[in-house]
């Protein structure tokens, strides 16, 4: 993760002039590590819900897998007839099946969103950063001055140099300003997605009445 | 593979008992997903998993206040989106093992006597378990 404790000081910076309130950008503390390692894991556990969706598929390390649910309906197809064996490819296709495929299709768009705000955040984080490191040099440059404003006509008094500050601190917050909307609508559409899809969820998470069985 | 004439009343007992392994196998696979915390490593909060194989969550806390969170919405919405994926792949798991079950019994019976009956159970179970058409998918 990038961690603005890593740059002491930067983080001073920002602590400092977020305080003083000239300075409206606040370090993004999200972990983007986290995000993409959480959207990996939702496509990572798919295979078995490809098998019952009837989709061709590979298991590990791009092996084909040559047996599978599709094989076996494909034969079974081929070898029953009946009203009880349609049945069951109705009941399939219709529960089942479907079931799979709309969790499946939810995981991709909530794997698609995670990846994308994870390398906002990460994008964001870097550009701050870099801006950081610019207002920082600037800053100390502007400092330089203050040892010798007691000394008349030796440079800017104590009042200019602040006032030199706060200028460069308006320019980064004017370059972050226009930054930061990247990132916080990938975070709200990261959002939205996760609210449509937990619909989806919810559905196909409802009980079960314990009645349904095939038990005799 | 016995030879299908449409239209006949056909079991062929290998297949179906083929049909029935597979789909069980999926059917338990798919469980243990559910089970030992696997479906936590999709939630954001989640820190980093330790040496033992724990899951260390990160707190939810408030940021310093030269800091900002943009994201803890998203993080906290799929922490809360774990337990029901949790229930909709345990259902889905019992929902296929539903198939298995009765292409097992077509396996065990006879045909002639069964297959109205083993049709009208698959009839129900997919009248109560189908979602209506026009839901979010």
């Amino acid at each position: 993760m990038i961690d603005l404790t890593e740059h002491p000081e930067l983080a001073d910076v920002v602590r400092r002039w977020t305080a003083d309130g000239e300075m409206k950008f606040h370090w993004p503390s999200d972990n983007e590590e986290a995000f993409s390692f959480a959207a990996y894991y939702w496509t990572a556990q798919d295979w078995d819900l490809k098998d019952v969706a009837l989709e061709a598929f590979s298991g590990g390390y791009g092996m084909k897998i040559p047996e599978g649910i599709q094989v076996a309906v494909r034969r079974m197809s081929a070898a029953n007839e009946g009203a009880a064996f349609d049945a069951f490819l109705r009941y399939w296709d219709s529960v089942p099946r479907r079931n799979a495929k709309d969790i499946m299709d939810s995981s991709v768009a909530i794997h698609g969103v995670l990846e994308l705000l994870s390398e906002g955040i990460r994008t964001y984080k870097r550009f701050a950063l870099e801006k950081l490191q610019v207002l920082e040099e600037a800053l100390s440059e502007n400092q330089r001055w203050a040892w010798a404003s007691w000394v008349p006509f030796a440079g800017p008094d104590d009042e200019e140099i602040d006032s030199n500050a706060r200028a460069l601190i308006r320019a980064f917050d004017a370059d972050m300003a226009t930054a930061r909307p990247n990132v916080a609508n990938l975070a709200s559409r990261a959002l939205q997605t996760v609210t449509k899809e937990r619909a989806v969820f919810e559905q196909i998470a409802k009980p079960i009445p314990q009645n349904l069985t095939f038990d005799q | 593979m016995a030879p299908n004439v449409p239209g006949q009343l056909v079991w062929d007992p290998e297949t179906l008992l083929m049909g029935c392994e597979a789909i069980s196998s999926a059917a338990r696979s798919i469980e243990v997903t559910t089970e030992m915390g696997h479906l936590s490593w999709r939630d954001p909060s989640v820190k980093q998993i330790s040496s033992g194989g724990t899951l260390e969550f990160r707190p939810i806390d408030r940021p310093a206040s030269h800091e900002e969170f943009i994201a803890q919405d998203v993080a906290n919405s799929l922490h809360d989106l774990i337990p029901v994926l949790t229930n909709a792949l345990k259902n889905l798991a019992q929902q296929a093992q539903f198939g298995s079950d009765g292409l097992r019994r077509m396996v065990q019976t006879q045909a002639a006597v069964e297959d109205a009956n083993v049709a009208a159970v698959f009839g129900t179970i997919e009248k109560t378990l189908d979602r209506p058409e026009g839901q979010p998918s």
